[in-house]
C-alpha cells in the first residue's frame, strides 16, 4: 500500500511540474523593442538580445538623403544642381536609377516639383492643371541624372525626391547596423516597410508579416499574414497618402508619364524582396505598371509580389515568401 | 469529529482567538513581495489554517464569524472593495471546508484534500468577486494559474494544518 | 497521509491541464481597454500607437505603449495594481479595485510586424 501511495504521489507531482511548465511555457522570448522617427515615420526596432541599440542610423541617412532637410546631399543636389555624395547615398541613387531602367521610367525619383505642385494645389483646392504638368514634366526623367564616381548631377529644374524608397533604404541600415552591433536577428518597421533578419525566436518558420487591408473601413484591418526569412516588404497603395480636392481623392503615387496620380487599376502592390530600397521602388514601380508589366520586372529581381486590384482581386506572384492561412 | 458546544462562552474566546491569528497570519503573509510569475491575488492562505480548525472543530457558524471577521479588517484597512473581494473568497472557502470536514472521514478525505479545494475555491471566489466589480471576466487567461497555484498552495498550508490542529485540538476542549 | 486527497488534486490537474489546452494562445494583444466600475472609457490599438501614452483614470496614471501597459501611479492603499507590471497579453489585465479601474488586454495580433 505504501508503494502505491508513493508512486501516486511522483505521479501527481509530475503532473504538477508538467502543468507549471505549460502555464509559463507560452511566454514569448522577452525581446527588446526601441521606437523612435525616422524618414517621416514611426520607427520600431524589435530584437532578442541584451545588447544596447538605437536608431541611429536611421536618422543619419534622413539627414542624408531627404530633401525636407536643408543640408543633406540631396538638398544639396536639388539647389546646386551637384552634390558630393556619401556611398549611401550613391548607392540608392543608383539602385534607384536602375530600377527606374528596368521598369522603363515607371518609377523616377526626379518627380520632386510635380509632388510640390501637387501638394500646393490641394491646399488650394484645385486639381493642378494639364499644362503646368505638362511643363513641369518637361525637366524630369531618370536619365537626366547623372552619376560619376561620388558626384551627382541633375539639370535645372529638376527635384530629387527619394520619398519612395526612403522608409525601405532606412530599413537596410538598421538592420546592416544592428548586425554590425553583433546582433543576430530582429525585425524593424520604417512607417509600412518593414525588414527582417536572422532566426525568430519566436516561431522557427520565420517572421510573420500582416499586410494591411487596402480598404480602409473594413473592421479586419489584415489582408493576409505572410511568412519570411530574411527580407523586406514594402507596400504602395493608394490609400496611404492622398490629396482630398474638391470631394475627390487622389492619391499620390504620380505616373511619371502624366504626371497625373498613376491609374493601372490597382489598390496596393506588395513586394517581397532582399533589399529594403529596392522593395520600397519595386512597390512603387508596379503600382504604377500594373499588374501584367509587373511580372517581368518582379523576375528580374528574383522578389514577390501580391496586387490587389481596384476590383479586390488578388494576384501572387514569385517565391521567397509563404503566405498564410487566416 | 465536531465537539459539541458545551461552553459558549469559551466558543466565543477561542474564535476570537482564532480570528486574531487569521488576522495575524493574513497581515504578515502581505509583508511578503509580490512575486512576478504569481497572478494577482494567488496568496499563500495561512489565515486558511485558522479556518480549517474552525470547520474541523466547530463548524460552520464560528467558522463564517472568523471569516466575516477577518473580512471585516481588510475592510477597515485595505478599502470597501478588497473588503468585498477578501469576502466572497473566504465565504466559498468557508463553505467549502465545513461541507468537506463533515463528510471528511465517510468519503476518505484528509485535511489537505479540504484545504487544497478551499484554496481553489477561494481564488475563484476572489476572482468572481473582483470580475463583479469590475464589469469584466478575469478568468480567461488565469484560470488554470488559480488551480494550479490553489492546489500548490493548499497542498502546503493543509500539511501545516494536519500537523497543528490535532496538537491544538486538545488545549481546546 | 493523504487518502481521496489523490482524487480531488488529479481532477483539479487535469481541470487546469484542460483549461491550459483550450487556451495556448499567449499572444501579444492589439487591444487595450480601459474600463472605471464597468464602464469602459478608452479604446487603445496597440499597434497604431505612435507614441507612448499616459492617461489618468480617477487617480490612476496608466502608461499605455506599444509593447503592453502598466499602472505608473496610484492612490490606492495597496499598489496591488502597480505591482502587476507591465501587462503585454492576450487576457491579461490590472485591476485597482479600490479606484474601480481596470485596464484589460484583447485581440490578438499573430503578426510580428504589419506592411502597410
Amino acid at each position: 500500500m505504501k508503494k502505491f501511495k508513493t508512486a501516486l504521489i511522483i505521479i501527481l507531482a509530475i503532473a504538477l511540474v508538467i502543468a507549471i511548465i505549460l502555464l509559463f511555457g507560452g511566454r514569448k522570448k522577452e525581446q527588446v523593442v526601441i521606437n523612435g522617427y525616422a524618414m517621416g515615420s514611426v520607427t520600431t526596432f524589435k530584437y532578442f538580445e541584451d545588447k544596447a541599440f538605437d536608431l541611429s542610423a536611421a536618422n543619419e541617412l534622413e539627414n542624408l538623403i531627404s530633401n525636407k532637410i536643408d543640408n543633406s546631399e540631396i538638398s544639396k543636389l536639388n539647389e546646386n544642381l551637384t552634390a558630393e555624395l556619401s556611398d549611401i547615398t550613391k548607392e540608392i541613387l543608383e539602385y534607384s536609377l536602375k530600377v527606374a531602367k528596368k521598369s522603363d521610367g515607371a518609377f523616377d525619383i526626379t518627380l520632386g516639383k510635380l509632388t510640390d505642385i501637387w501638394e500646393s494645389s490641394a491646399l488650394e483646392n484645385i486639381v493642378p492643371s494639364e499644362n503646368i504638368l505638362k511643363s513641369l514634366l518637361k525637366d524630369t526623367g531618370y536619365k537626366k541624372l547623372k552619376i560619376k564616381k561620388n558626384t551627382a548631377t541633375i539639370e535645372d529644374g529638376m527635384k530629387i525626391d527619394l520619398g519612395a524608397v526612403g522608409k525601405g533604404a532606412a530599413c537596410d541600415v538598421i538592420i546592416n547596423a544592428a548586425r554590425e552591433n553583433g546582433i543576430k536577428s530582429g525585425i524593424v518597421t520604417v512607417g509600412g516597410s518593414v525588414g527582417a533578419f536572422g532566426k525568430n525566436p519566436n516561431n522557427n518558420k520565420g517572421w510573420t508579416i500582416g499586410i494591411r487591408n487596402p480598404d480602409m473601413e473594413i473592421d479586419d484591418q489584415t489582408l493576409m499574414n505572410i511568412l519570411i526569412k530574411d527580407g523586406f516588404v514594402s507596400t504602395s497603395g493608394n490609400y496611404e497618402k492622398y490629396y482630398e480636392i474638391d470631394g475627390v481623392k487622389y492619391h499620390h503615387i504620380l505616373d511619371p508619364d502624366t504626371g497625373f496620380p498613376s491609374d493601372a487599376g490597382l489598390k496596393q502592390v506588395t513586394v517581397i524582396c532582399d533589399n529594403g530600397g529596392l522593395s520600397d521602388a519595386l512597390s512603387t514601380a508596379c503600382f504604377v505598371l500594373g499588374y501584367e508589366k509587373s511580372k517581368e520586372l518582379l523576375d528580374y529581381y528574383d522578389a514577390g509580389g501580391i496586387f490587389v486590384t481596384e476590383s479586390d482581386k488578388i494576384f501572387i506572384i514569385g517565391e521567397g515568401f509563404e503566405v498564410l492561412d487566416k | 469529529m465536531l465537539l459539541r458546544i458545551k461552553d459558549s462562552a469559551k466558543t466565543v474566546a477561542v474564535g476570537g482567538i482564532l480570528s486574531a491569528v487569521a488576522i495575524v497570519l493574513s497581515y504578515l503573509e502581505s509583508l511578503i513581495p509580490p512575486l512576478a510569475f504569481l497572478p494577482v491575488g494567488a496568496k499563500l492562505g495561512l489565515s486558511n489554517i485558522s479556518l480549517l480548525f474552525s470547520a474541523q472543530t466547530f463548524g460552520f457558524p464560528v467558522t463564517l464569524a472568523i471569516c466575516i471577521i477577518k473580512s471585516g479588517f481588510v475592510f477597515l484597512v485595505r478599502g470597501a472593495s478588497a473588503g468585498f473581494i477578501s469576502l466572497c473568497g473566504g465565504l466559498i472557502a468557508t463553505i467549502i471546508m465545513v461541507l468537506l470536514s463533515k463528510i471528511a472521514d465517510k468519503k476518505d478525505i484528509s485535511v489537505i484534500g479540504i484545504s487544497v479545494v478551499a484554496a481553489v475555491g477561494h481564488n475563484f471566489g476572489q476572482y468572481i468577486a473582483a470580475s463583479v466589480l469590475a464589469g469584466s471576466n478575469l478568468f480567461i487567461a488565469y484560470a488554470p494559474a488559480l488551480i494550479i497555484y490553489g492546489v500548490i498552495f493548499g497542498i502546503i498550508t493543509g500539511i501545516i494544518a494536519k500537523v497543528i490542529i490535532p496538537k491544538i485540538k486538545p488545549l481546546v476542549k | 497521509m493523504k487518502r481521496k486527497d489523490f482524487v480531488i488534486i488529479a481532477v483539479l490537474i487535469l481541470a487546469a491541464l484542460v483549461l491550459l489546452s483550450i487556451n495556448k494562445t499567449r499572444k501579444e494583444a492589439v487591444f487595450c481597454e480601459i474600463l472605471e466600475y464597468g464602464e469602459i472609457v478608452r479604446t487603445y490599438d496597440l499597434s497604431a500607437l505612435s507614441d507612448d501614452e499616459i492617461i489618468v483614470v480617477n487617480d490612476v496614471e496608466i502608461l499605455i505603449s506599444r509593447n503592453g501597459c502598466q499602472v505608473n501611479q496610484s492612490d490606492c492603499p495597496d499598489k496591488i495594481c502597480i505591482n502587476s507590471g507591465k501587462i503585454s497579453r492576450v487576457g491579461e489585465f490590472i485591476y485597482c479595485a479600490p479606484n474601480g479601474v481596470l485596464v484589460r488586454l484583447s485581440g490578438e495580433s499573430e503578426a510580428d510586424a504589419v506592411a502597410y
